[in-house]
């Protein structure tokens, strides 16, 4: 499969009155036309950072992307001008966000809201955006869609905002969705309709998909590769099998090990992580994981262990292999319970 | 909606009448009035005159009396029903006050009955309610107070307009462009001059500008022959007048007033600005900070778009509440300006009034001023609505 984006050594750095905030630090991945990849890591890790970037989202000032190459189509999107990085924004990378709540404009009818960017890239006029408007509101399932189209974000409830913005990020029926935690301010059974339905368009449309969450359940139906991010970097990398089955890195182990699992029974109790991630204002020069985590060793200290293959295609960045220690922990944690 | 305006138009009654109840109180307790520079240049009166003096202004009535009198018209004399007079003898107010030798209190009581003799309606209002302000007591003693206020109202609106169009025109893109640079040097130098021009009096910039263009003004001119010399006060000029020593401006001309006009505008302009502009910049940055802003971003709209479109419909919301409260200042006018610039306009007569205890004045203008104020709110209220589909009544 041809590489749709390729993003190289990406570094985001925030200046403000505090320092510098060193959000994302050189970070590299691709994604393939028509895959699906996760980008896991808890609030700070620089998740969101890092896929505003790419279209340069994120405010500037006090933001700067300081280093990195964003190949997508061949060209790199850091280097376009702001018009030429406009007409790829809204049209070939579309991007859907946290909140629907706020994330729709409260004085503009949901129709404005998404004819916009129909009128803006595809130069259709009122009335062809507007037919094709209520196409879209009718594939993310709005019922009613056509006298729906007049009325104002306050009338949707929040899961039907977030299929309003998926109408909106598809509406130009782009190469490369970024779902930046899109079903994180949703209730869980919402959550997994919009998940449903999320697959079910990339089926139909071939799209590629960012899907940004903190949530490895969520992610596990529907990634086709999983990215762990901590403290600005990539600590793993692997396909949703091999990354759920063998974990590479401590942390990735840590965040599997705090999702409940309904086959474990009663007994068996969630072991979080201790500690908190680190202060993005002096980023350690050691492995960020080392203070939290339970394999830490003498190197761990000393140096920050870069991402590296461990087998074809999972990549990860530890010093140790958990592979095989892992055993023996899970041995010595079976007996104690 | 129907069922909110008739409870928002009960409310606004309501607040009217307390209103004009309290202020009538507040004058009536306030010392001074219209006895005290008259007893001071002669102080030889005698209590009888001093009595049929104050029965001309009708202090003799008690202040609930005058109240009634003030707002309806009543009581004007006797109940007479079926040819028989009622309540003729309730005292409505102490005619002549008995001195101390005779054991204070009072010694004639103005009774119901002598109302039509002591105070005929000629004299009072109809009342306020009726539409009649009554007649002005000092400032111009006799005429209706309501067509004096009519002769100075277009002066006070020509100033005001003319000051609210310029200070939206300035106002609405420096707070926007102040907003879009946060932190850059424009902003900087912006929110400084801006915070001084709202912190410092009104008074202050008068005063400057009639310094620089009028009292230094021939200074200046020895150095900058170009420095202009502008009239310092009143609408038009009575004699002819040179603005430098190559223009003679006529007086009654539309460059004369013109003139007249530069300084009081200027000087309002620079506080309205001041104030607006700070505003509506940091309701911008509030706005620029929402999701909704970086989704018509992402989108790939043109900033510019972003801006006008997306933000500043938003931003501008609760700007309105600054705007509609603009309604009730063209009538009342700019108190200390037109004060400074001797601007024949409302504010000078209110202030006029209050100096010289002109009652009839300063109430119909306090009155006048908060049903515009009333009214102005519950437009705002309903302008919300409009511009706020998230707004119902």
């Amino acid at each position: 499969m041809p590489k749709l984006l390729e993003v190289k050594n990406l570094k985001t750095q925030f200046f403000t009155q505090d320092g510098v905030v060193h959000a994302v630090n050189g970070i590299s991945y691709y994604v393939n036309a028509g895959e699906t990849v996760a980008i896991v890591g808890e609030s700070g890790s620089g998740k969101s950072v890092g896929v505003m970037s790419l279209i340069r989202l994120i405010p500037q000032p006090p933001g700067k992307i300081v280093d990195g190459e964003v190949m997508f189509d061949g060209q790199d999107l850091l280097k376009l001008s702001e018009d030429e990085l406009r007409d790829i924004r809204g049209n070939r990378i579309a991007m859907i966000f946290q909140d629907p709540m706020t994330s729709l404009n409260p004085v503009l009818t949901i129709g404005r809201q998404i004819t916009e960017a129909l009128e803006l890239h595809l130069n259709m006029n009122k009335d062809q955006a507007r037919k094709r408007a209520v196409q879209l509101l009718e594939m993310v399932g709005i019922p009613g869609a056509d006298s729906r189209l007049d009325d104002y974000p306050h009338q949707f409830s929040g899961g039907m905002r977030q299929r309003v913005m998926i109408a909106m990020g598809l509406s130009c029926d782009p190469q490369l969705l970024i779902a930046d935690e899109p079903t994180t301010a949703l209730d869980v059974t919402i959550q997994a309709q919009i998940v449903d339905l999320t697959r079910r368009l990339q089926d139909e449309l071939g799209m590629a998909i960012i899907w940004i969450t903190h949530d490895l359940g969520v992610v596990a139906g529907m990634a086709d590769r999983v990215i762990v991010m901590y403290s600005g970097f990539i600590v793993e990398e692997g396909n949703v099998n091999d990354l759920y089955g063998k974990p590479r890195h401590p942390y990735t182990l840590g965040l599997l090990r705090s999702i409940p699992r309904l086959d474990l029974g009663r007994q068996k109790r969630l072991i979080p992580i201790d500690g908190l991630p680190p202060d993005l204002l002096e980023p350690p020069t050691h492995c960020p994981f080392a203070p939290r985590c339970s394999f830490v060793q003498d190197k761990c200290w000393q140096e920050n262990p870069p991402l590296v293959e461990v087998t074809p295609g999972h990549k990860a960045a530890c010093w140790v292999d958990i592979s095989n220690v892992q055993v023996q922990v899970s041995a010595k944690e079976e007996a104690a319970s | 909606m129907t069922a909110y305006l008739i409870r928002r138009l009960f409310q606004m009654v309501i607040v009217v009448f307390v209103v004009s109840l309290f202020m009538f109180f507040l004058f009536n307790i306030a010392p001074g009035g219209p006895l005290t520079g008259l007893q001071q240049q002669q102080r030889r009166i005698t209590p009888e005159e001093k009595a049929r003096i104050r029965a001309q202004y009708e202090l003799d009535l008690y202040w609930p009396v005058r109240y009634t009198r003030w707002l309806v018209g009543q009581p004007q004399g006797p109940l007479v029903i079926g040819g028989q007079e009622w309540f003729a003898n309730v005292p409505m107010g102490c005619y002549l006050e008995a001195t101390p030798e005779e054991g204070g209190g009072c010694a004639d009581y103005v009774y119901l009955s002598e109302m039509p003799e002591l105070h005929p309606p000629i004299k009072s209002s109809r009342g306020i309610l009726f539409g009649d302000f009554g007649n002005s007591t000092v400032v111009q003693a006799g005429r209706p107070v309501w067509d004096l206020l009519a002769s100075r109202l277009m002066a006070t609106v020509e100033l005001q307009v003319i000051s609210l169009v310029l200070a939206l025109v300035i106002a609405i893109p420096l707070g926007i462009y102040s907003a879009v640079n946060q932190y850059s040097k424009f902003d900087y130098t912006f929110t400084t001059a801006a915070f001084v021009g709202s912190s410092m009096p009104t008074f202050f910039f008068g005063l400057l500008f009639i310094l620089l263009f009028t009292v230094l003004a021939g200074r200046a001119q020895e150095v900058w022959p170009w420095w202009p010399t502008l009239p310092p006060g009143l609408r038009e000029a009575v004699r002819p007048y040179d603005v430098a020593s190559w223009l003679r401006v006529q007086p009654g001309t539309p460059l004369d007033r013109f003139l007249h006009l530069l300084m009081p505008v200027a000087v309002l302009t620079i506080f309205s600005v001041a104030a607006w502009s700070r505003f509506l910049r940091s309701s911008m940055l509030e706005v620029l900070r929402q999701d909704y802003v970086r989704t018509a971003r992402a989108k790939g709209l043109v900033e510019r778009l972003v801006i006008n479109k997306h933000a500043l419909r938003n931003a501008l919301i609760p700007f309105i509440t600054i705007l509609v409260l603009q309604i009730p200042i063209f009538f009342a006018g700019a108190i200390v300006t037109e004060t400074v610039f001797a601007w024949p306009g409302m504010g000078r007569l209110y202030f006029d009034a209050l100096n010289r205890s002109d009652y009839n004045i300063a109430l119909a203008f306090i009155y006048v001023t908060t049903i515009l104020t009333v009214v102005a709110t519950l437009l705002g209220d309903i302008l919300y609505s409009v511009v706020d589909p998230r707004i119902r009544y």
